[in-house]
């Protein structure tokens, strides 16, 4: 029988308490995060995060396996990654070390036995052990799927993945089991919590999408950018942070290759903690504009900017 | 509750969402584990399970918004009651206890939908409102011309007749009581009237809309290009870019494919060292399919004229969807497009092609030569050339022998002629020879046609 989550945990009680244990672990989240954690738990269902890189989609599903207190298994996908590096494998060595050693004794397995027939149904009797449990390596999802207590499973850019990767997730996030040819099915231990996440860069194909729960992970409005900025890098000064977060999302307005994101943001706020700036003047942010800004185009616009960019983050701090 | 989620989610549907019956369930479940007390949280909960593109998440708000937006009904107190209840220092409870205290005001109010109105419980209303709606088959309602009828339906099925009646006899009774009564009556009555027009108009938003254009798209589909107007081409540019992203996320699977059949021992013997060089695991040599290159050609000239703009938008939407399409332009020369594409938007990209290639009369012969000369050399077995155009060459040279060079070297080589295939070859048409240098000629009238078409070709290509 398979153990469901649902009824074990006084931590996934409502969205609110999940908001506000995702706080005290650093993980600053708006209501929409909050909700759809909170009904994939009850619903046993994956969630699918998109968003922008750098907004937290990974960091979401870590900071649900701390609060959770439950182990993270990551899996992270490329192209050309298969069922071998993602499902599991038979340990070849073993078997083949195996085979040598039983060899030997095959002599004495064999003897007294009369014809062919009978010494092949005698080795039926060993033929089965070789593709048993105890020779299958398990990788991320099988393991995943072993934990005893549960687990979160995190399927780390699954936009990268080849089209045959994703159907082959289908059996595991709509049933939570795994088909192994020699074995025959492995049903999870205790569903596990499974984090999916895109960065867009191919659109995922619908069957996918209707077996998970989506949720898009946008850029945090300033309020929100703020927090998490207080939560991460506390060593701020507050008006340094007022300052930073307002020019980041200035920054964000401006037609730029990649806008930086959260986790720029968080880089940024440590990079001028270290260099012991209290407030944002000209010579710091062009000095530190390449922590944000990852392409030479993208500095050159906001360095042509910079005079009103910083003239209107002090008008609005 | 589950009914009015089901019609939202077939208002969705409406608004081109796709949702399937999974999801539907989903949504239910969700439904139950967080119930409707707050708003803001069933919008997010019913967003993750059936909006699942940033694009779906929108037309989800704007949905949302008018399907769980409107409060719920409630006929104002107006001023003008108010005030005579302040005049009569009445308050609302007190007028209910005058009217009990008058058996005859009493007998006069005693219909339900009056009844109703003078409990004014928006609660009710509501319940009221939408039972009528659905008993009138509002789902029917499909043009602005029926908002009147509908509405007047809606009445009808409430039975306003009643208020009428109430009021007649509290005339007949002579008494202030009555008198206010019949002022507060006359006033709700107006209002429910509004409410139910109002309501009408917001279902002809939420639905009717969404199928009057799914309508005139499909009228539009299938429509011949040369009759189409200017004023539907916005339509048309949001249709085709629609069929485009359709093509293309069908299209843009799997690049390579794995030529079965050939061994590769370097890999195979590099994967297998650990298990003594025993050759337990095979791997086949892989075989990484190059991109295709198109490379489409249009005809703008005057004769084509009324087509040459959706073919122009065609080609515009075919850059997005394969990568490398190289797009030319022309009448009687013959120029490079792509840059323009590449650069301006649908609209200005194709004003500019025109004005730059699309003066005078099409010259088959010279335009081919022009095209030989830019592009033959590019032209590979892994090229696919499209022609579109009526090839009305003026009876001019028709130059065969420049497309039976580019029918050699070229993959496949596709003539899209948007004019009829018996009118083919009349008058000045050269279509039977150039039919003899394409692999694949065929009429291309509509946009239904067209993506046909375009959906063979790309399964060609790949």
């Amino acid at each position: 029988m398979t153990k469901t989550l649902s009824d074990t945990s006084p931590l996934m009680e409502d969205a609110e308490t999940i908001r506000s244990g995702f706080d005290s672990l650093g993980y600053i989240a708006s209501k929409d995060i909050s909700t759809a954690v909170y009904l994939a738990y009850h619903l046993e269902k994956p969630i699918l995060i998109e968003g922008p890189p750098g907004v937290g989609k990974t960091e979401l599903a870590k900071t649900v396996s701390m609060y959770l207190n439950l182990p993270l298994v990551r899996l992270q996908c490329y192209e050309g990654l298969d069922e071998a590096k993602a499902l599991y494998e038979w340990k070849y060595g073993k078997q083949l070390l195996y085979t040598q050693v039983l060899k030997e004794q095959l002599g004495d397995i064999l003897k007294g036995a009369k014809g062919l027939s009978e010494s092949v149904e005698r080795l039926h009797e060993f033929g089965d052990i070789f593709y048993s449990e105890d020779f299958l390596e398990p990788r991320p999802l099988l393991k995943a799927m072993r934990e005893e207590n549960g687990s979160v499973l995190l399927i780390d850019e699954i936009d990268k993945a080849d089209y045959e990767f994703e159907s082959m997730l289908l059996e595991i996030l709509s049933d939570y089991q795994i088909s192994v040819p020699e074995i025959g099915t492995i049903k999870a231990a205790s569903k596990p919590m499974v984090f999916l996440t895109s960065n867009n860069t191919r659109d995922i194909s619908d069957a996918l999408k209707r077996r998970c729960l989506h949720l898009y992970i946008p850029f945090p409005n300033g309020d929100l950018e703020n927090r998490i900025i207080d939560s991460r890098v506390p060593e701020a000064s507050d008006k340094l942070r007022d300052q930073l977060v307002e020019f980041i999302q200035q920054l964000r307005g401006l037609d730029l290759k990649k806008s930086p994101a959260v986790s720029e943001t968080i880089d940024w706020a440590r990079a001028l903690v270290l260099l012991h700036a209290d407030n944002l003047n000209k010579e710091v942010v062009e000095q530190t504009l390449n922590v944000i800004l990852k392409f030479e185009d993208d500095i050159q616009t906001a360095k042509s900017e910079l005079a009103a960019l910083l003239n209107s983050v002090k008008k609005n701090t | 509750m589950q009914t009015k989620l089901v019609s939202f989610i077939g208002a969705l549907r409406k608004h081109d969402v796709r949702i399937s019956t999974s999801e539907t369930l989903d949504a239910m479940r969700v439904m139950a584990l967080v119930g409707y007390s707050e708003r803001d949280t069933v919008k997010m909960a019913l967003a993750s399970t059936l909006a699942k593109t940033k694009e779906e998440k929108a037309l989800f708000d704007d949905c949302f918004e008018l399907f769980y937006g409107g409060e719920r009904l409630k006929i104002n107190q107006t001023s003008q009651d108010n005030d005579k209840a302040a005049n009569k220092e009445n308050s609302d409870v007190d007028l209910q206890q005058q009217i009990a205290d008058n058996p005859l005001v009493k007998e006069a109010l005693d219909s339900p939908l009056v009844q109703m109105l003078m409990e004014n419980d928006p609660a009710k209303l509501t319940a009221a409102m939408a039972k009528a709606a659905s008993e009138v088959s509002m789902e029917k309602l499909r043009y602005f011309t029926q908002t009147g009828q509908y509405s007047r339906k809606l009445l009808e099925q409430l039975d306003t007749r009643q208020i009428d009646d109430s009021i007649e006899q509290l005339q007949g009774i002579q008494d202030s009581t009555a008198d206010f009564v019949i002022d507060i009556l006359q006033n709700r009555k107006q209002q429910l009237r509004e409410i139910a027009k109002q309501q009408v108009e917001e279902h002809l938003l939420l639905t009717a809309n969404a199928e009057g254009r799914k309508l005139q798209e499909d009228v539009l589909r299938s429509a011949k290009l040369s009759s189409l107007e200017r004023k539907h081409f916005d339509q048309l540019q949001e249709l085709v870019r629609k069929l485009a992203k359709k093509l293309a996320s069908r299209h843009s699977q799997r690049m390579h494919v794995e030529k079965r059949g050939k061994l590769d021992v370097a890999k195979t013997l590099r994967k297998n060292v650990h298990l003594d060089g025993i050759m337990f695991e095979t791997y086949w040599k892989k075989k990484r399919k190059d991109q295709p290159k198109v490379i489409a050609l249009c005809d703008v000239s005057n004769s084509v004229a009324a087509y040459a703009k959706f073919l122009l938008l065609f080609l515009y939407s075919l850059s997005d969807v394969i990568p490398k399409v190289r797009s030319f332009c022309f009448s009687n020369r013959t120029g490079e497009v792509t840059d323009l594409f590449n650069k301006y938007e649908a609209a200005q990209a194709m004003e500019m092609s025109f004005k730059q290639w699309g003066q005078g009369s099409s010259d088959y012969g010279q335009s081919l030569v022009d095209f030989a000369d830019i592009c033959l050399e590019q032209i590979d077995n892994n090229t696919t050339v499209i022609i579109l155009g009526d090839a009305r060459n003026n009876h001019g040279d028709a130059r065969l022998d420049v497309l039976q060079k580019v029918y050699n070297r070229a993959k496949t080589v596709i003539w899209l002629n948007p004019e009829r295939r018996s009118q083919w070859n009349t008058g000045d048409s050269e279509m039977h020879r150039y039919q003899s240098a394409s692999h694949f000629s065929t009429e291309c009238q509509s946009l239904q046609q067209l993506e046909r078409i375009v959906d063979k070709l790309l399964t060609l290509i790949r």
